[in-house]
């Protein structure tokens, strides 16, 4: 049974009766360790954070350069007797002169196929697409830095095609999912084949899915044949029609989109979305929204509560608002 | 590694092996979850070489292996009771240790799968048709056995094609039937399963819909596995492979039904249909329905590989070229030019002016105002086009007016930008460039952003014509700024395309291969922009960044129209194409006859476009099918306009004249 389940679980309750139901209200300073390396949790908030009081005016400049906190969490669950998921997060901040960039590659695999072909098929198809974009996109940027960066789709296909090779090649008879955000400034650009999703939280506060999952029961739901609801318990739910790692063309799904300031990414495998309703997501992500670490752990907690079915992995991006002002209005619910 | 409770994929048979001293095993000729099929064999015709198939089922977990042992045996007798020229013949049935054992027929030949992949060009289709009856026929034996079995996963990688083109099933899912239930991420979909199937509803109906998503595949060689579920519809059988007859196409469709109910009923049914084509065929084809296109006629080559002709003469309506590697649902291509003109539409009215109109017509209030070579501004009545007044300038004006207010806002090739008051056609103010103006001047805010082939940009204050700054390209700027914001994007002559502030500063700027005389369009913080290299370009609007480039047949000077999702834009390859604005994936394309200069109108389903073959076309907006093509005299480079209302369509043609079309809703 994987230990950092039951410790996490443990800890849960125990804070729960210990403490009030009140998330960090500040961007706290960085939590001091426990003896085990974890950090002790709150009980998971019923209601968002309180205001902070708007009259203090803020005297603080602007924050320059623009930049992200990132967290993530990965769990095999409580079934599985692997972990077939794989999850990437790189972030690139730079600034000098009138020039700032801020970059960042986020990778979500869940591989499948059985006999470990599914765990080496999600890796080798996350190494082979970072590689990739190192290669054709961050690396020619890094010597050509006064021009915008290489083409962004053309790059992308082609990583996502060197993957797919990849899986075939190192993990015959495996296959694997991937979605994967490259962002650039404001700019994201998403692309992905199969099941692991990618969401949008709004500086509102609003949760959109920017992913579209290849699965089966989905275009059954496009088709309107099946209800969101029935999808959600359709025991053929996770049958993919799209994967890395197949013989046959990709036909990724690509979405363009901002990541605004005050704007959280998600990334996350079926076995977070597939345990927790999107509605939970999204109160959780606006809770957590400042400690997008804290988010991430919390968010792969809840999912082992609620049955842990399958691997686990979590990439929780928040871009910072431009004035630090803006940190807890941000946070707070648009209603 | 770690996991200990997972075994290692279980040891195949060696080939040498020897079972029951009788079979000895050759060699392995199929592997599926559960099972593998050895080609073995049978010692007991010591004198002759006598194979057979022999189906292994292997159960790794003790827990399950009773249940599927019992299952496994059950299905083979339920086999052995099968007689049919298209079923395998069961000989033997026994286990060993934790390992059971089918002894099957040996079929020789390809499964349907590699014939498909294996033909050149496509199959004709009175093989497709007979084949067909084949499966209709072994359908029909198994859904009215007194136990009725349902095949279930009818498809062309389990079905076998003798040497003598029989075809004969050879998988009868027996693995597949009895695969515990597994729980996590799998690849799966086969593509020829109906939607009833995902919700566990099983009927003869189920192999009526896989019959047809084969048949599907037979004629078009796209492989359903490769698609999405359920899109058989998007990849019309004709479009992709026009030998096919309408009749073939829609029995295809109506096995392939979403709905059970609207299927053939019975694969006897089904049957009966297919043999009604055969006979049909038989004789000559008086009763074709429409167009005949030139390699139709299949009873001349029946039996040879069929290619697709790229080349059809005049007259084919609908060529098609789908070779490229593009996603297969994502692409119509259509032809236009012919047929569909009488249902064109009768002008309203005409006006004649000088000479060629090349520029595009205003619409402000119920006054349509119109540029033309002749050197005049013309001011006319919407409703009847009726001329209010006629201005002279110095030169051709060979673009779009503006209008603000009361005044209107032109540039002519004299090197001059004029404001005219609408009322009077009296000058207000003109404002002179070292070149002829051949852009169409961007109003936004009070300031009007123009381009001269002097190789600036200006800005210029509408009501004194004021210059308020202006930006240095050095070459002629001839597209039209766009607005978006508080950015201005244009390109110009030498394929530079800028980003400036409202102020007139540098953001950023890139390198096409060649000009930019086209004006950009943009949605969603992205800039659309096409060159006359020959590629729509996608831009982030904030970094120069580009996202996606698409590459068409030829340059272009025409501008991009983003509309809810999609960029529509012509080239000098006479083609429209409709984008994905997300991907730069092509949805359709429609194919004139000559260079395609100018942009296109959008107006609830339609859209609207002129070409330099001389036509005005209507599309259907979803699909790019032609709806009708109105004729001029000349070539048309301009884009059409409506008025407020959407009555009436307004485009110039270089037959001198202004055509105002009914929009009929």
């Amino acid at each position: 049974m994987p230990f950092g389940f039951w410790k996490r679980l443990l800890t849960l309750l125990h804070r729960g009766k210990m403490e009030p139901a009140s998330p960090p209200s500040e961007p706290a300073p960085p939590p001091a360790e426990e003896a085990e390396g974890e950090k002790p949790t709150a009980p998971l908030p019923l209601s968002t954070p309180e205001p902070t009081d708007e009259t203090s005016t803020p005297a603080t400049p602007p924050l320059y350069p623009p930049q992200f906190r990132v967290g993530v969490a990965q769990s095999r669950g409580r079934v599985r007797a692997n972990n077939e998921d794989a999850l990437l997060a790189w972030t690139l901040t730079a600034a000098g002169g009138e020039r700032s960039v801020l970059g960042g590659l986020f990778i979500v695999a869940d591989g499948m196929g059985g006999h470990l072909h599914g765990e080496r098929a999600s890796q080798a198809a996350l190494y082979t697409f970072a590689y990739a974009l190192h290669r054709h996109f961050f690396l020619p940027w890094l010597q050509n830095w006064e021009q915008p960066p290489p083409e962004a789709l053309p790059n992308l296909e082609a990583a996502l095609e060197q993957a797919n090779q990849a899986v075939q090649v190192m993990a015959a008879g495996g296959g694997t999912t991937l979605t994967a955000a490259l962002v650039w400034k404001e700019r994201l650009v998403l692309i992905h084949v199969g099941d692991s999703r990618a969401y949008l939280l709004t500086p509102k506060g609003e949760l959109r899915r920017i992913s579209k999952d290849h699965s089966v029961v989905a275009r059954l739901v496009e088709q309107g044949d099946l209800s969101a609801e029935e999808a959600a318990h359709h025991p053929q739910r996770n049958m993919l029609y799209q994967a890395l790692g197949q013989p046959t063309p990709l036909n990724p799904h690509v979405h363009l989109d901002t990541l605004p300031p005050g704007g959280t990414l998600l990334l996350c495998s079926d076995g977070l979305w597939d345990e927790i309703p999107e509605a939970r997501l999204a109160a959780l992500l606006q809770a957590y929204r400042q400690d997008p670490i804290e988010a991430a752990q919390r968010l792969v907690a809840e999912a082992e509560m609620a049955g842990g079915h399958d691997n686990i992995s979590v990439v929780v991006v928040y871009r910072l608002p431009m004035h630090p002002a803006d940190l807890t209005a941000a946070s707070r619910p648009s209603s | 590694m770690k996991s200990s409770r997972t075994p290692r994929s279980r040891a195949h048979l060696r080939p040498g092996t020897r079972l029951l001293e009788r079979y000895e095993i050759v060699d392995i000729i199929g592997r599926g979850g559960m099972s593998t099929v050895y080609r073995a064999r049978d010692l007991h015709f010591p004198q002759l070489e006598r194979w057979v198939a022999l189906k292994e089922m292997s159960v790794l977990r003790p827990r399950e292996r009773d249940d599927v042992m019992a299952a496994f045996e059950r299905e083979a007798h339920l086999l052995a009771q099968l007689r049919h020229p298209a079923i395998p013949v069961v000989y033997d049935y026994f286990t060993v240790g934790d390992r059971a054992y089918l002894v099957l027929e040996f079929i020789e030949g390809k499964t349907l799968d590699r014939v498909i992949k294996e033909t050149p060009g496509f199959l004709p289709e009175e093989k497709v048709i007979r084949w067909g009856i084949e499966l209709c026929d072994v359908l029909h034996y198994l859904h009215t056995r007194p136990r009725p079995i349902i095949f279930r996963d009818l498809k062309p990688a389990n079905i076998m094609v003798t040497p003598d083109e029989r075809l004969v099933l050879i998988d009868f899912g027996i693995a597949r039937l009895f695969d515990p239930e597994r729980r996590g991420t799998v690849i799966g979909t086969e593509g020829y399963a109906p939607p009833e199937q995902y919700r566990g509803i099983i009927t003869p109906l189920v192999d009526i819909y896989a019959l047809g998503a084969t048949l599907h595949h037979m004629l078009t060689k796209r492989d359903p596995r490769k698609e999405p579920p359920f899109s058989f519809a998007e990849r019309p059988i004709r479009k992709i492979n026009p030998n096919v007859s309408p009749e073939l196409e829609a029995l295809v469709y109506r096995a392939l039904a979403y709905r059970p109910e609207e299927r053939f009923s019975s694969a006897e049914e089904m049957k009966r249909a297919l043999q009604a084509l055969l006979h049909r065929r038989g004789r000559p084809e008086e009763g074709a329905t429409t167009r005949t296109l030139p390699t139709r006629n299949l009873t001349e080559t029946a039996g040879l590989p069929h290619t697709v002709d790229l080349g059809h003469p005049e007259g084919g309506q609908e060529t098609q070229t789908l070779t490229t590697s593009l996603p297969p649902d994502t692409q119509v291509i259509r032809t236009g030019g012919t047929g569909a003109k009488s249902r064109a539409p009768q002008p309203v009215w005409t006006f004649a002016c000088e000479d060629e109109i090349r520029a595009s017509a205003l619409v402000q209030g119920d006054l349509v105002f119109v540029g033309s070579y002749d050197f005049n501004v013309y001011a006319l009545r919407v409703q009847d086009g009726r001329l209010v007044w006629k201005l002279p300038t110095g030169g051709g004006v060979v673009t779009q007016p503006a209008s603000e207010g009361r005044l209107l806002f032109f540039g002519s090739e004299d090197g001059h930008l004029y404001a005219v008051r609408i009322g009077d056609a009296k000058v207000v103010w003109r404002f002179p460039t070292q070149g002829p103006v051949r852009a169409t001047p961007r109003l936004d805010n009070g300031v009007l952003y123009f381009g001269s082939d002097d190789g600036h940009l200006y800005a210029v204050h509408i009501s004194t014509g004021r210059l308020l700054w202006k930006f240095a390209t050095g070459i002629a700027v001839r597209s039209t700024p766009l607005v978006m914001d508080k950015h201005l994007y244009f390109g110009n002559e030498d394929g530079e395309f800028f980003c400036l502030t409202l102020e007139g500063d540098l953001v950023w700027r890139y390198q096409a291969r060649r000009a930019v005389t086209s004006s950009p369009t943009g949605a969603e913080k992205t800039v659309f922009f096409t060159s006359r290299d020959g590629q729509v370009y996608a831009l982030d609007a904030e970094s120069g960044w580009v996202l996606w480039r698409f590459r068409m047949g030829k340059g272009t000077v025409a501008s991009p129209v983003y509309h809810q999702g999609f960029v529509y834009v012509g080239a000098a390859d006479g083609v429209l194409y409709c984008l994905r604005a997300e991907t730069g994936k092509e949805k359709w394309r429609f194919q004139t006859r000559h260079q395609v200069a100018g942009s296109v109108l959008i107006v609830e389903d339609r859209l609207y476009f002129g070409s330099t073959d001389h036509h005005l076309y209507c599309l259907n907006l979803d699909d790019g099918s032609e709806l009708w093509a109105f004729a001029t005299q000349g070539p048309i480079t301009a884009t059409p306009v409506t008025d407020a209302q959407r009555r009436l369509l307004f485009i110039g043609s270089f037959d001198r004249h202004l055509y105002a079309l009914p929009l009929q809703p």
